[in-house]
């Protein structure tokens, strides 16, 4: 079980639990919140899905890219494009995940043997050649004015409006997307992927195939920037050469580090971060909002330098070492056995506590009385 | 006169890419840093420059004011901000340096407008014919200026006891620590020189492209390509590649149908990746010892 | 009277979104001012008297949308859904106002007196009933030029310098439509991209081209400067052709530094204040008075503002014209609009909403540069 190799986190059955309720309240959500609202979360859970691409390559295999928004460009492009021809919906999806993918198996091939600058100077020029390219074939992709796309309408049996449609469409999806990027870097291909990390050298001498491993995660992140370019389009409806600028790619960088590097929740976090602040900034004074944005990014790195994710996780230990240090005022046994206990035979409405250790210490908490 | 011209213009727009590259390369060689608000810095204290003309001050008065006020600027964000995620991931490092570009950009933009403002320049505006091809006095002074730069940087890395230790310190922050080295100060020193070097860039390019709260930011890539191509710490190696990019990109531009203006920006890109690959640490750098 | 949202018996809520940050932030900064200058203004004076006697003030609601289509749908959706607008007017931006378009149509909700001059937002109505323009196309804006060139009734040769995109493609059909079958011929085509540092290289070779005409269709200001100082230095002078959006005096022409100008010529449908020639004029006085008053952020010389503040007065002729208090009443007055004596406009323009592939504004005369100021080229001249 290499979970009790790693640093003690949160514990597993609270995290599940935590997905679950996360999961019923999405899922009513829709029916009382504004058209507005659904649009902005469908929004955070399409670039949830972009920013994770981004989390395998950068964030767990450590290899620095810059370009994500080319795959996002191409996996949207080829989404608007293919719907506009009339294409069934799963083969535009499947396309928006193959194709950058495919075009990221390619890129990867020179850049496995790269790293750090000269990695990152190669994947910033791909958005650079996408934008031009993508205004020269104006024939395809509507040039600078964009293309507008017929996709994401509700089917009249659903009884739904086209932004729930879109929400819940958009949400399954990006869920079952992220919940195979969080199983994919789990146990063997997590430990390749954070030796090659660390250290190549070490890598290549115990055997890892390193380049074979970069490829796949390259191709991977690829397809995902594709898939989130598909729900983003199946959203909005739109896409225009303003949304694969350069700086996207940069912007989505920030974001994920801000969210948090190496974390699941992370990328969701760093979603939020890139759909909900630039707005809730432009609330504030819109004339300054890039000064504000900029002040935000830093202060939140300032203090929390691991990101938002890690941040919390730092905390959760923390709390946890507090606990710990209450708990040895009282002769009571410690063991991991315990916390396991406790976390079982809660179930779900728990899932606050049940990290903390004995059963005593749970006493110390005010939360716990909602029991 | 075409080809010959578009040799002089794209040696003109490389000057450019190079001001900007040797502040990257100088604050890389110092702290092991890319420094993404360089630009951003520099834009900065060249509205200032622009302020202080605006009141009546000469050019080169101004612009000399903006870089010795841009070296406590950049010693103030090596300490108060960059040193606090030392021992960090490096990608953290870069983000920061991001956030401080949009933040500088905001300022910028908040006390001065996002309308562009002209920008005099440094030397007269008069230009040379020689044979059908125009050269400005400006692109002359350019390059002198730059080159004068290089030759003092590289003096002051190779030849000098400061300039050793500032490359000691890159390398290996800990061990330069332990050999008795002010660390510290030195990092400090690296950021406000490329700062006050920033701030010339900005204002050797503001009366060609105008100034803007965004100005730099396409020529930012440009520069980044150049100190990678390069090799991020060679002075020397920056500028050359600058000026290689900028004559390559006007030739195939101008010449090569299916590349055309807009797709020139791919012509210093692909350069850079067929290079990269043979060469991973660029023209003029050293090869990265990979510890295990 | 059953109303739509955003009206009651004191106020008319109507919202737009401008990119407020990054690159375009000071044309929509200024094309905000304008309309924003016109609006309060006319709340100042009283309000709007519409058609059932009511007189209610205008509040404006606006976000920063960055120039990201993303943004703006998520702006369009939130004052349609959430502050219940009546209607979007005077957005800036052609690929952001193209991001609400389809939004507009389906939820049919006015998107109107757009800040943009693509022909896409007037040129099928039918298809969207819900959007319309304000100021001339592009191709409009081409086809004038190309007129007045084919007019002089001499052989030229013409090089086209345009945006990498549909915009540069605007101009080009439109000048290519005029000079058709004409003496006057493109002989040069080279193109730039928005985020180019410099346009050294485009100016040489169409220099090389030895073209007697530059149709320089460069969209950004700063650029066009620079196009300017070049031909300059290069001492290249041909009749030179300024778009309509990058023909300031102060901010394109004195800005550029450069020491000798070709003849240039351009394109005007408004009254750019900073041209001594309307120095008297009592619209283009008031109009300043009221960027100072209302708008003293945005730059009251930047022609965006200008043309925001007289989509601002057809906003409110429009409100006043309507008939019931419904959205599709604003369509349907908005394509009643017929005057000539809007303020900023030049004298005798027309303003037509009944042309259902154009937008209200579709003629410009062209002007040239002389003394320092444009001057606008009467029709006797032209021959």
């Amino acid at each position: 079980m290499n979970a009790r190799i790693r640093q003690p986190t949160v514990p597993w059955l609270v995290r599940v639990a935590a997905v679950v309720v996360a999961l019923a309240v999405l899922v009513i959500l829709p029916q009382q919140s504004t058209p507005y609202d659904n649009l902005q979360i469908t929004l955070v859970a399409a670039w949830a899905v972009v920013i994770a691409g981004l989390n395998l390559l950068t964030g767990y295999a450590g290899q620095i890219s810059l370009g994500q928004a080319a795959f996002f460009g191409i996996g949207a492009y080829t989404t608007a494009i293919t719907a506009l021809h009339g294409w069934p919906v799963v083969l535009s999806f499947a396309l928006a995940f193959l194709l950058p993918a495919t075009v990221g198996a390619l890129v990867a091939i020179p850049a496995v043997r790269l790293r750090g600058h000269a990695l990152a100077m190669i994947t910033i020029s791909l958005p650079l050649v996408a934008v031009p390219l993508a205004k020269r074939l104006d024939g395809l992709t509507g040039g600078s004015q964009g293309l507008t796309t017929p996709i994401g309408s509700a089917p009249t049996w659903s009884g739904l409006a086209d932004d729930q449609w879109a929400y819940y469409v958009v949400l399954t999806v990006a869920a079952a997307l992220l919940a195979l990027a969080h199983v994919a870097v789990r146990g063997r291909t997590g430990r390749a992927l954070s030796l090659i990390r660390t250290s190549e050298v070490a890598a290549v001498t115990t055997g890892i195939p390193v380049r074979r491993y970069k490829m796949v995660v390259f191709a991977l992140a690829s397809g995902y920037g594709g898939a989130g370019g598909f729900l983003y389009v199946y959203c909005v409806r739109f896409v225009s050469p303003e949304s694969l600028d350069f700086l996207l790619g940069i912007t989505l960088l920030c974001s994920l580090v801000v969210g948090g590097l190496r974390s699941s929740a992370g990328s969701v976090v760093a979603a939020c971060f890139y759909v909900y602040v630039p707005n809730l900034v432009g609330d504030i004074n819109p004339e300054k909002s890039s000064l504000i944005y900029g002040a935000v990014l830093l202060l939140v790195l300032l203090f929390a330098p691991a990101g938002i994710a890690g941040a919390a996780r730092g905390l959760w230990r923390r709390r946890k070492l507090l606990a710990r240090k209450l708990a040895t005022s009282w002769p009571a046994p410690s063991t991991p056995t315990g916390y396991l206990a406790v976390a079982g035979s809660t179930e779900t409405s728990q899932e606050e506590n049940g990290g903390l250790t004995p059963t005593r210490s749970t006493a110390s908490n005010p939360s716990s009385k909602t029991r | 006169m075409g080809a010959l011209q578009q040799v002089v213009d794209g040696l003109s727009a490389g000057s450019i890419y190079a001001a900007l590259a040797l502040a990257l390369v100088l604050v890389h060689r110092a702290t092991g840093v890319v420094n993404f608000a360089q630009g951003e810095m520099g834009v900065l204290m060249a509205y200032v420059a622009w302020s202080l003309t605006s009141a009546g001050v000469p050019v080169l008065v101004a612009v000399l004011a903006a870089m010795a006020l841009s070296f406590p600027l950049g010693v103030a964000t090596e300490r108060f901000l960059i040193r606090r995620f030392h021992g960090q991931d490096g990608l953290v490092i870069v983000v920061v340096t991001v956030g401080l570009l949009i933040l500088l950009n905001g300022i910028v933009g908040a006390i001065w407008g996002y309308v562009s403002k002209p920008f005099p320049s440094l030397f007269p505006n008069e230009v040379i014919r020689l044979g059908g091809v125009a050269v400005t006095v400006e692109q002359i002074g350019n390059l002198v200026v730059l080159l004068a730069v290089v030759a003092g940087l590289q003096i002051i890395f190779l030849r000098t006891r400061f300039g050793l230790s500032l490359r000691a310190v890159a390398d290996n922050r800990e061990s330069s620590a332990l050999s008795g080295l002010a660390v510290n100060r030195l990092l400090m020193a690296g950021w406000g020189m490329a700062a006050a070097l920033g701030t010339l860039a900005a204002c050797l390019i503001a009366p060609k492209i105008f100034l803007d709260p965004s100005m730099m930011n396409a020529v930012l890539v440009y520069s980044l390509a150049a100190a990678v191509l390069g090799g991020l710490d060679s002075p020397v190696g920056a500028v050359v590649a600058a000026l290689v990019i900028g004559v390559a990109e006007n030739i195939a531009g101008a010449y090569i149908d299916i590349i055309g203006t807009d797709l020139k920006i791919a012509v210093p890109l692909l350069l850079m990746v067929v290079v990269l690959l043979g060469r991973p640490q660029g023209i003029f750098g050293r090869r990265e010892v990979v510890r295990v | 009277m059953a109303s739509a949202p955003g009206i009651d018996d004191k106020t008319i809520l109507l919202g737009g979104s401008f990119p407020l940050s990054g690159a375009l932030s000071a044309n929509g900064q200024a094309a905000l001012g304008g309309i924003k200058a016109f609006i309060d203004a006319t709340n100042e004076a009283g309000g709007v008297r519409m058609s059932d006697g009511v007189i209610r003030r205008i509040e404006f609601k606006y976000y920063d949308d960055g120039y990201d289509p993303a943004r703006v749908v998520q702006n369009f959706r939130k004052l349609v859904d959430q502050d219940q607008v009546f209607a979007y007017v005077g957005a800036f931006g052609t690929a952001t106002n193209a991001a609400v378009m389809p939004l507009a149509t389906r939820q049919e909700i006015p998107q109107v007196l757009l800040g943009t001059g693509a022909s896409v937002f007037s040129a099928d109505q039918k298809k969207n009933p819900w959007t319309i323009g304000w100021q001339p196309t592009y191709e409009q804006e081409g086809e004038s030029f190309g007129k007045y060139l084919v007019s002089l009734n001499r052989t030229l040769k013409v090089g086209f310098l345009g945006q990498n995109d549909d915009l540069g493609d605007a101009y080009r059909n439109g000048l290519t439509e005029a000079i058709k079958g004409s003496r006057v011929s493109i002989v040069a085509d080279v193109t730039y991209e928005r985020t180019d540092t410099s346009l050294d290289s485009q100016i040489s070779t169409l220099a090389g081209s030895h073209a007697d005409v530059l149709f320089s269709a460069v969209a950004i200001p700063r650029l066009e400067s620079a196009v300017l100082a070049r031909m300059a230095q290069l001492g290249w002078a041909p009749m030179t052709y300024l778009p309509i959006m990058s023909n300031s005096a102060t901010h394109v022409i004195k800005a550029s530094g450069a020491v000798s100008f070709p003849e240039m010529f351009s394109g005007e449908f408004a009254k750019v204040p900073d041209n001594p020639i309307w120095a008297g004029d009592k619209a283009v006085q008031s109009y300043l008075a009221d960027m100072k008053k209302y708008s003293p952020e945005a730059d009251a010389t930047i022609a965006n503002a200008v043309w925001a503040y007289s989509a601002g007065d057809a906003l409110v002729r429009a409100l006043e014209g309507m008939k019931d208090l419904s959205r599709q009443d604003l369509m349907t007055s908005i394509h009643a609009l017929d005057y000539d004596d809007a303020p900023m406009l030049l004298p005798d323009l027309a303003v037509n909403g009944s042309d259902s592939a154009s937008p209200p504004i579709h003629e410009l005369q062209v002007e040239k540069f002389i003394d320092n100021r444009w001057e606008l080229i009467e029709d006797s001249e032209k021959n």
